[in-house]
């Protein structure tokens, strides 16, 4: 199992987290990231990865990949 | 091709400016496999760091000075990134190649990459220099910054932009009596519709922001030790101040390209490619002006979005020795208090505009037209509104029609949130 992690601060709100896997990630009404679901198995790792890649800021991470 | 296919030959490449733009130069080029030097120079004595921090979770004290270095700074020497630090560039000499920097280092380049950013716009009204006047644009002015808004009672914001809001707003979190003084009739009146500025105007109004538009500024006034005291108009008002933030935006810092002999207006000069008037010298982020499809004219533009995909645009041009065009959706986003303004592509050349949700209610979006083609968001504390424009206008680029037209829009069962598909993940460019 891995793990997302939100570094502090970083957010910006560009919602390309959101963009590539909507289920794992939202925004609130401030647009910054909110984390639906912190474990991802296996088959969604990719999908998270990409994700998390897409983050212009590197506010998230993915734990254990 | 043969000329393209040299241009991939290996040799260092050179990035000035260990901003935003320019490290991820760095990083993408590395990434994507240059295996020959690469060279980072920042003037600045600090590791790169993320810029947007400064202006909101480092001045509230919740980051530290490491807390906003970009990911991956201290990575640097393992990726093999040579970054000089403090240093500066003496000269580009685009005859023999080389780039000196201020070590006395001389480097012969294979390509440079010029990410050299802005600096802050300066008044030039007397009492611009006084004690007590501020900048927000390193991380060292905002250390400055942020202690000063700790200790001022009184703050006056010069400049009715994002930096200047996001400030305001932080400051008046703390207490402080803020003023923002703005010289057009409109708060963002460079990168916001006219909803949002006039919905931006109520919200500082109503957390207790005091704001004058129009406002032109004749002088900044000291008290007898020297420092600034208050702000005085043309027509004789005196705004008082302990402290005075100059928020009236950024002007591209070009003078190394200029001294070298590149093409440089309102920032230096590129092609649909990001190439400079010389060979395999390139120009990206805020210091670049490069022809934008929105608005059919050469522009510069100041975010986050434009430094990184610039970044890695240059980098796969570089390492794949194929140009291309660079093609992007502008976006920003902007966090003041509660407020949060993100606005995608670009509305310039807009003819019609559509509001899209209930003001009344904090959160909506404006749509601006060309024609029936959408050109442009400026979504309010909406970021399904923002995301889903973003998907339509990132088609449009593509050249599929996203079925989104001013009609629609218009129209009484008008959903924004049903256009713009999710995005092939292959294509996906961050």
């Amino acid at each position: 199992m891995h793990r997302i992690e939100v570094v502090e601060g970083k957010c910006i709100g560009a919602g390309n987290c959101v963009d590539v896997a909507e289920d794992y990630f939202d925004q609130g009404d401030d647009a910054l990231v909110i984390v639906l679901k912190e474990q991802v198995p296996e088959g969604d790792v990719a999908e998270v990865e990409r994700a998390v890649k897409a983050c212009p800021v590197a506010a998230l991470r993915l734990l254990g990949a | 091709m043969t000329e393209r296919a040299a241009d991939s030959t290996p040799g260092p490449v050179v990035v000035i400016g260990a901003g935003k733009a320019g490290f991820e130069t760095a990083i993408a080029l590395r990434a994507s496999g240059w295996n020959d030097r690469i060279v980072l120079v920042g003037d600045e004595d600090a590791l790169p760091y993320e810029r947007p921090p400064l202006s909101k979770d480092f001045l509230a004290g919740k980051m530290e000075r490491d807390d906003v270095l970009i990911d991956g700074a201290v990575r640097l020497p393992q990726l093999e990134i040579e970054f000089h630090r403090a240093t500066s560039v003496e000269r580009l000499d685009l005859e023999s190649k080389e780039v000196v920097l201020s070590t006395g280092e001389s480097i012969r380049y294979s390509h440079v990459v010029l990410a050299t950013g802005a600096r802050p716009r300066r008044l030039t009204v007397p009492g611009a220099d006084l004690e007590g006047v501020v900048h927000l644009r390193t991380l060292a002015d905002a250390e400055v910054l942020k202690t000063t808004a700790e200790t001022t009672e009184s703050l006056v914001v010069i400049g009715g932009g994002y930096v200047g809001l996001e400030v305001a707003a932080h400051a008046a979190s703390l207490g402080v009596r803020v003023r923002v003084l703005e010289g057009m009739s409109r708060l963002l009146n460079r990168s916001a519709l006219p909803e949002t500025s006039e919905h931006a105007l109520r919200h500082h109004r109503a957390v207790g922001i005091e704001v004058n538009l129009d406002v032109r500024i004749s002088e900044l006034v000291s008290d007898h030790d020297g420092r600034v005291r208050g702000v005085l108009t043309e027509d004789g008002t005196l705004f008082e101040a302990e402290t005075v933030l100059c928020a009236i935006g950024i002007e591209p810092c070009a003078e190394l390209a200029e001294r070298a002999g590149l093409a440089v207006a309102n920032g230096i000069q590129v092609d649909e490619s990001l190439r400079t008037s010389a060979p395999h010298v390139w120009a990206i982020g805020d210091c670049a002006s490069f022809p934008v499809p929105y608005l059919r004219q050469h522009a510069r533009l100041e975010s986050v979005q434009n430094a990184v995909e610039q970044a890695r645009f240059v980098a796969s041009a570089i390492v794949s020795g194929q140009p291309g065009v660079y093609r992007a959706v502008p976006w920003v986003a902007s966090k003041q208090g509660a407020l949060t303004v993100q606005a995608a592509g670009l509305t310039g050349n807009h003819d019609s505009r559509v509001v899209y949700g209930d003001p009344d209610s904090g959160g909506f979006s404006t749509l601006a037209f060309d024609g029936e083609t959408l050109v442009g968001i400026d979504a309010i504390n909406s970021p399904r509104h923002f995301l889903a424009a973003r998907r339509v206008l990132t088609q449009e680029l593509n050249g599929t029609p996203s079925g989104l037209t001013l009609e629609r829009a218009r129209s009484s069962d008008f959903r924004l949130e049903d256009f713009g598909r999710r995005r092939d993940p292959e294509v996906v460019s961050g």
